[in-house]
């Protein structure tokens, strides 16, 4: 992996806006970079593909684990919730996809978390980078079958999920919440579905119908970018824990388990020592001098603290109160004052692309920046 | 498979250039009368039925069936009444709403 610098195409911005990246800066800094990107060598990218599919297989061992010892208290699961996950784990309702964030430093893959519940960056890992190696680009390769695999993956859905398939987001002015769900609707109407795109406070109750829409139509399916631990604490939050409710929810429940942090330190207990894995531990950093701290619940990079013997560096934020779980440092490299963190992305459970995002420091947080990638094939 | 073929998108540009177009502001949330004037919110949180009243309000694009709507617009907060922004859209008050996203204020849902 090498980072490689590169002039931005001119007209870089208007060309991604006009693609649905309307987020392509923070503040007066561009979050879309293409001031850089980074190259891969096939037998990187099938190491990194292998990865996934391997830390795929053991969280799925992982939840199985949480749910037969019972260990929801240790992550901050109500009962309530975990009699809802238990039946959702077994019925097992459609889950689309996921991104696994890995510090790669050229020889070691490290799983930093798992973004199984709301993963975004999704636009720009499936069709901006995309776009842009076709142009700048065009005879290289880019591990990136997302939008093939999404259509794919709605197609399978297609004959037992109802029509409209609802999307659901609660964008907060940026556009990008809105854009990833108008993306994913896309792609499910491109397999056939007729969608609709709502926000989450437009979702109604009703006792007759259950959930309904802004115009009182009942929901039957709905993707919702809106996490399961803000949803089952709200007050429409017993109404989805209810078992007799006919609607399917995407992604289901039980990926509390995965978007958990805890779930770091389950994997370390159950598969000690594993190549793709970092010494976790709950809510005790267990002798760690050097460890970096994350809250259960956490999102986007926030109230994460770096522990080092030079000194500690923490993220604002309002999250912890649920407890944290503790990780050893993970092996990130600098590349010209940058730290990569490598998105690779699951769909039913299948790898299916990558997204680098960089930042200045360790913690990757809202204000980092998405560098686009590609591979050249035969290159080892 | 390592790569997707093509990438043909239609809805995702056309809700970007909206959104580029101005549309940035939250959507804000008024229970209105059948005027567009915005009313107290418990009006909508215990209409009645649909079909109690059948007159169509003066407020462009009033719905008929109910005295008052929960009415979503781009704009300003509401005041109570005052004539809501137009270009907005009705939602039927039948159902509790609201009852999903509280948490969302000042953070992000994604990750």
């Amino acid at each position: 992996m090498r980072r490689v610098a590169i002039d931005p195409r001119p007209t870089w911005a208007d060309d991604v806006r006009a693609l649905g990246l309307v987020y392509c800066y923070t503040g007066d800094r561009p979050y879309w970079d293409e001031s850089a990107y980074y190259e891969f060598t096939a037998a990187e990218i099938d190491r990194l593909e292998a990865a996934t599919r391997e830390l795929h297989r053991l969280c799925l061992e992982a939840g199985q684990h949480i749910i037969d010892k019972n260990r929801f208290g240790e992550l901050g699961i109500s009962f309530a919730t975990s009699e809802a996950i238990r039946r959702a784990w077994d019925a097992e309702p459609p889950a689309l996809y996921g991104r696994f964030d890995l510090a790669y430093d050229g020889h070691d893959i490290k799983l930093l978390e798992y973004n199984a519940d709301t993963p975004t960056a999704l636009l720009e890992a499936s069709v901006i980078q995309w776009y842009w190696l076709q142009e700048r680009f065009p005879d290289a390769d880019q591990f990136n079958s997302l939008h093939d695999q999404l259509i794919a993956k709605w197609r399978e859905l297609r004959n037992s999920l109802p029509d409209p398939l609802y999307f659901a987001h609660a964008d907060q002015g940026t556009g990008e919440d809105l854009m990833t769900v108008t993306y994913l609707s896309e792609t499910a109407m491109q397999a056939g579905f007729e969608t609709r795109i709502l926000a989450m406070d437009q979702i109604g109750w009703n006792a007759q119908a259950g959930f309904v829409d802004f115009e009182d139509r009942p929901i039957r399916s709905i993707f919702k970018l809106y996490p399961w631990e803000w949803m089952v604490h709200e007050a429409f939050g017993g109404h989805v824990l209810d078992a007799r409710q006919g609607i399917t929810w995407i992604e289901p429940i039980w990926k509390m388990l995965w978007s958990n942090k805890g779930l770091l330190a389950i994997l370390w207990d159950l598969f000690p020592g594993h190549r793709n894995l970092l010494p976790a531990r709950l809510h005790d950093p267990a002798g760690m001098t050097t460890h970096v701290r994350k809250p259960l619940f956490s999102r986007e990079g926030a109230n994460v603290s770096v522990v080092t013997p030079s000194g500690t560096t923490v993220t604002p934020g309002d999250y912890g109160a649920e407890g944290f779980v503790y990780q050893a440092i993970a092996p990130i490299p600098c590349l010209e004052g940058n730290y990569p963190v490598l998105g690779s992305w699951v769909v039913d459970g299948e790898p299916a692309g990558l997204g680098v995002r960089e930042s200045h420091d360790l913690v990757t947080t809202n204000t980092s920046r998405f560098v686009p990638h590609l591979f050249l094939s035969g290159n080892d | 498979m390592k790569r997707s073929q093509q990438i043909a998108l239609g809805m995702v540009p056309l809700v970007a250039a909206s959104f580029l177009a101005g549309c940035k502001d939250p959507q804000r949330k008024a229970c209105v009368d059948q005027n567009g004037v915005v009313v107290p919110d418990p009006n909508c949180a215990t209409a009645p039925a649909a079909g109690t009243s059948g007159s169509a309000g003066t407020h462009a694009g009033y719905p008929v069936g109910y005295p008052y709507y929960w009415y979503w617009y781009r704009g300003g907060s509401p005041v109570i009444g005052r004539r809501a922004p137009g270009g907005g859209s009705y939602t039927a008050p039948a159902a509790a709403r609201g009852g999903f996203g509280s948490t969302a204020a000042g953070r992000t849902s994604g990750t």
